[in-house]
């Protein structure tokens, strides 16, 4: 069922903030090229990782950026990622974001 | 942007990914982590999609689900989700969610061909009690039909089994699992006589060789893919076989990928029992002590109706028979299929087979082979799960950590409601059958019911129900909690003349407009997922459970309380003979509801035992502990029958729990001594469904499929899913993520298969098949790389209703429709 137009317009990507927690595994002797190529992909922060091949990583969606499901796709396709797994998900309007800071 | 708000999410999603990836946490990310979530509340559910049951954390916020995160504490995911599950809280909250009944009218009143009108909930239950009793009284139980769902709750799916097999006295209820599960069903009924895998996700972590038949876990089970990408990370010598009939995402970490002739994995299983034996590798003792061998009949059609040419050619049509061999008869009859054989038919290479066929033989080697559509939604498809059980059974690698051959599940609870629960046209709760006797007068004892409650024929399975939609042999008919309009095989000539023909009454119960609410009489609007108390059932024969999170919309009302609440409409008179209702006076002038629901089983517990901190609409409705009542009733059937479910108000404290469940503990592996409570002291082995206690191997070759591509549809079609969406795209179509990361079908297609037709990527095209056609656009790159002469086109866009293209053909034994192989033809839009 293709979406009703009311739906697809207003996209949340012109108005939301969303983050993600993603596990990555990837062959041990690929660890290095990869940490390299993930420091490359815009939005995404390498929390922590294992010469192991373990990547724990944070991806975000700010008005006006890169789609986050897109970057996604971008990480999954990255050579040596054998495996992306997420762990979190977040989604709200950028204007909470803004007014949850506005009150502390 | 830089601020504390922001710090905390990214902290808290930084937190979940390092614990969930076996990594630290800084004690900083800890704090920030933990702060700030006091005005969500957080509970557990099931995950409204696939079969592999993972654990989620709802979220939910001034009475709306707001977020969901992987749950670290279950079993199943480990705190991992895939990219379905994380955008699980908006498939509640599309634009166009149906919230009031809607009637086709013309001048205030029901007409097929009028217009949808909103309706009160008496009125459509008035007008579809009217057409339901007009059916009965006319054309008797057989004119009166369900299609229900793997996706129901275990009490909506036991609930509606009780409402149509006893109360309207019609075994003409299927679920959309005939589509997905039936031949898995089949194939374990024949090889161990009960249903559902005896291994469990554990095997995961134990064994050495990963095989999958038809399986494209990386996208359609990617929580469990997951699991043997670690493994298989963590350890040197673990190693995947992929088997496939084109390259996809699951190929990426095979060793070994194995691209072969569609239907040819019959031969390639039967080359490779004949080179466990031909290499003396035979668990002898094994063989010995626990099973038997058969010769099945052969040549059995492909589940046309009778007049269909095809058909008529069989010589042993839909004949499920077998004899009594040896295992020497056994040897001889699988050592037709040579390497050589093999090799020229499949268009594998010799190296490859023999390779996987090794791993198999080698006594040293932990074999975890795992199947899904491309086994089960097959022509043979009961047959290639026997096979595959005679592999691991000639080697003993059977029911032990990491020796596990894994029936893998399409939907959320196809196990634990379509197929536990008896919601097949011929089952009864715990893999009873409404042919056998002794199983309906143990139904109805239990349901309190006279003798002769329950019709002893099978009713019709989903695509015979089509057929006589069709026919007009149905003309009462209520279709719950699926989409079969948009996936049911042969659209044009055997699905849509049913629900057209004016004859017919059809009523869609469904949260969304769907192609099948648009050719409805009636839709009923519907609760979804945390919108009601559910349980669901895994691939691992997990039942989970969950409370009612939130309200759902409006007039929006979950599958349970439609049921019930509609039995209220019908007289016991009205829908029984006067000999049964002699059986058993007392039940005169009740309704359905008082006889079915009001039984002294059903109303048993209070609603005071209800969760004081949760609504639970169904139950204020109705007065008592709806979902505890029904489900204390139906896990009767199974007690002390090696389907022991725990009591009902465990599974609000646990992630689950493997049944059978004996004596307060699950069962990880069955048919073991060591695991297994129904297994006898010094037996090792007991596969006890058989009387004997001793599981069947069967010999069957290798027959082809129905349709071959030919001059004229010069290549082969396969349907199926991708990772953003979920079956028809109801749910996941709605959630703007998923939608924009795979807006709409394609067909993944060879370039030069593409060049030769003078298209190109990207490029608009159109498939034809003998009963219909579609357009889409051509896909060269990608996640799917197909070989010559192979197409694929997923079934998640109701805007290309690939199902218009689909031979009704079905695995004769099963049912079950083959989505797999279909010859198409391919040409450029004008």
């Amino acid at each position: 069922m293709r979406l009703p137009d009311s739906f697809t317009e207003g996209s949340t990507d012109s108005t939301e903030y969303t983050v993600c927690g993603l596990v990555l595994l990837s062959k041990s002797e690929d660890y290095q090229q990869l940490y390299a190529r993930l420091q490359t992909i815009d939005g995404l922060d390498i929390y922590n990782s294992s010469d192991n091949g373990r990547f724990a990583v944070t991806l975000e969606e700010l008005p006006g950026g890169c789609r986050i499901t897109d970057q996604i796709e971008v990480v999954r396709n990255l050579p040596g990622v054998v495996d992306l797994s997420l762990a979190y998900s977040h989604t709200e309007p950028i204007s909470d974001v803004l007014a949850a800071d506005s009150h502390s | 942007m830089n601020n504390s708000r922001r710090t905390f999410l990214k902290s808290s999603a930084a937190a979940a990914a390092a614990s969930a990836a076996g990594l630290s946490v800084t004690p900083s990310t800890q704090v920030l982590a933990k702060t700030g979530k006091q005005n969500i509340d957080w509970d557990k559910a099931p995950c409204r999609f696939c079969g592999t049951g993972c654990s989620v954390l709802v979220g939910v916020r001034d009475g709306r689900v707001v977020a969901t995160q992987a749950d670290p504490d279950s079993p199943v995911n480990r705190g991992l989700n895939c990219i379905k599950g994380y955008f699980l809280s908006k498939i509640m909250y599309g634009s166009d969610r149906l919230t009031t009944p809607l009637l086709r009218m013309k001048n205030g009143k029901y007409d097929k061909n009028g217009q949808f009108t909103p309706v009160s909930w008496d009125t459509a239950f008035e007008i579809m009690a009217r057409k339901f009793k007009k059916t009965l009284k006319e054309k008797g139980p057989t004119a009166v039909g369900m299609f229900g769902s793997g996706q129901w709750t275990v009490w909506e799916g036991y609930a509606a089994s009780k409402f149509m097999k006893a109360g309207l006295r019609s075994n003409n209820i299927d679920p959309n699992a005939r589509h997905c599960m039936a031949s898995a069903v089949g194939g374990f009924m024949r090889t161990f006589g009960i249903d559902e895998p005896m291994g469990c996700y554990d095997d995961f972590e134990n064994a050495d060789h990963f095989v999958l038949w038809g399986s494209n876990m990386a996208e359609c089970h990617p929580v469990l893919w997951s699991r043997i990408a670690a493994r298989v990370l963590a350890f040197d010598h673990v190693r995947v076989s992929v088997l496939s009939t084109y390259k996809h995402r699951s190929c990426d970490l095979a060793h070994l990928p194995i691209i072969f002739e569609p239907q040819t994995d019959l031969a390639i299983g039967n080359f490779i029992c004949h080179h466990i034996i031909s290499t003396n590798r035979v668990n002898k003792e094994f063989i010995a002590k626990h099973t038997r061998f058969r010769m099945g009949a052969t040549d059995i059609g492909y589940g046309l109706p009778d007049t269909s040419p095809l058909q008529m050619k069989a010589a042993h049509p839909n004949d499920g028979s077998s004899k009594e061999i040896k295992f020497e008869d056994f040897a001889t009859f699988v050592s037709d299929y040579t390497l050589e054989k093999v090799s020229k038919l499949s268009g594998v290479s010799k190296k490859s087979l023999l390779e996987l066929a090794e791993l198999y033989a080698d006594p040293d080697t932990k074999v975890m082979s795992l199947w899904t559509m491309g086994v089960n939604q097959h022509t043979r498809g009961v047959w290639m799960n026997n096979i595959l059980y005679n592999m691991h059974l000639l080697t003993g690698k059977i029911s032990q950590p990491g020796n596990s051959p894994f029936s893998l599940t399409g939907q959320p609870s196809a196990c634990g409601t379509a197929r536990e629960v008896g919601t097949f046209s011929h089952r009864l709760p715990a893999d009873m059958v409404v042919t056998n006797p002794k199983h309906r007068a143990k139904a109805e004892k239990i349901w309190k019911l006279p003798s002769g409650t329950i019709p002893a024929k099978p009713g019709y399975h989903a695509v015979l129900q089509d057929r006589m939609l069709k026919k007009g042999k149905i003309n009462a008919y209520w279709v719950m909690c699926n989409n079969n309009v948009q996936t049911a095989p042969n659209l044009n000539e055997e699905t849509l003349p049913g629900y057209k023909n004016p004859d017919n009454f059809i009523v869609v119960s469904d949260p969304y407009p769907t192609v099948s609410t648009s050719v409805a009489d009636l839709i009923l609007p519907t609760a979804m997922w945390v919108e009601k108390e559910g349980a669901y059932g895994n691939a691992e024969r997990r039942t989970q459970f969950w409370y009612q999170q939130v309200d759902a919309p409006a007039e929006a009302r979950s599958d349970l309380w439609q049921l019930m609440e509609f039995s209220k409409y019908f007289k016991v008179e009205e829908v029984w003979p006067e000999e049964l209702i002699k059986k058993k006076p007392e039940v005169r002038g009740k309704t359905l509801f008082d006889v079915l629901y009001r039984n002294g089983n059903v109303n048993r517990f209070p609603l005071d035992q209800t969760n004081p901190d949760k609504n639970n609409f169904e139950s204020k409705q109705f007065g008592f502990y709806v979902q505890k009542g029904l489900f204390e009733e139906y896990a009767t059937f199974g007690r002390g029958k090696a389907h022991d479910l725990a009591p009902f108000d465990v599974y609000h404290t646990v992630r689950g729990l493997r049944w059978p469940v004996v004596n307060g503990r699950e069962t990880l592996r069955r048919f073991h001594e060591d695991s297994d409570p129904y297994v006898r002291d010094g037996s090792e082995f007991e596969f006890y469904g058989k009387a004997d206690g001793k599981a069947w191997l069967f010999a069957l070759p290798y027959e082809p499929p129905p349709e071959v591509p030919d001059d004229e549809f010069d290549l082969w079609l396969c349907t199926g899913r991708v990772l953003e969406h979920w079956h028809s795209g109801s749910m996941t179509q709605r959630v703007p993520e998923l939608y924009k990361a795979f807006p709409d079908a394609v067909i993944f297609m060879h370039p030069d298969d593409a060049r030769e037709r003078g298209l190109r990527r990207g490029e608009e095209a159109m498939v034809i098949s003998p009963r219909g056609e579609i357009r889409t656009r051509v896909e060269t790159r990608g996640r799917n790389t197909m070989h010559r002469g192979f197409t694929f086109i997923p079934f998640f866009d109701a805007t290309e209703l690939v199902n218009k293209l689909i031979l009704d053909a079905t695995d004769p034994l099963s049912k079950q429709t083959d989505y797999k192989k279909c010859p198409v033809r391919i040409e450029k839009v004008a």
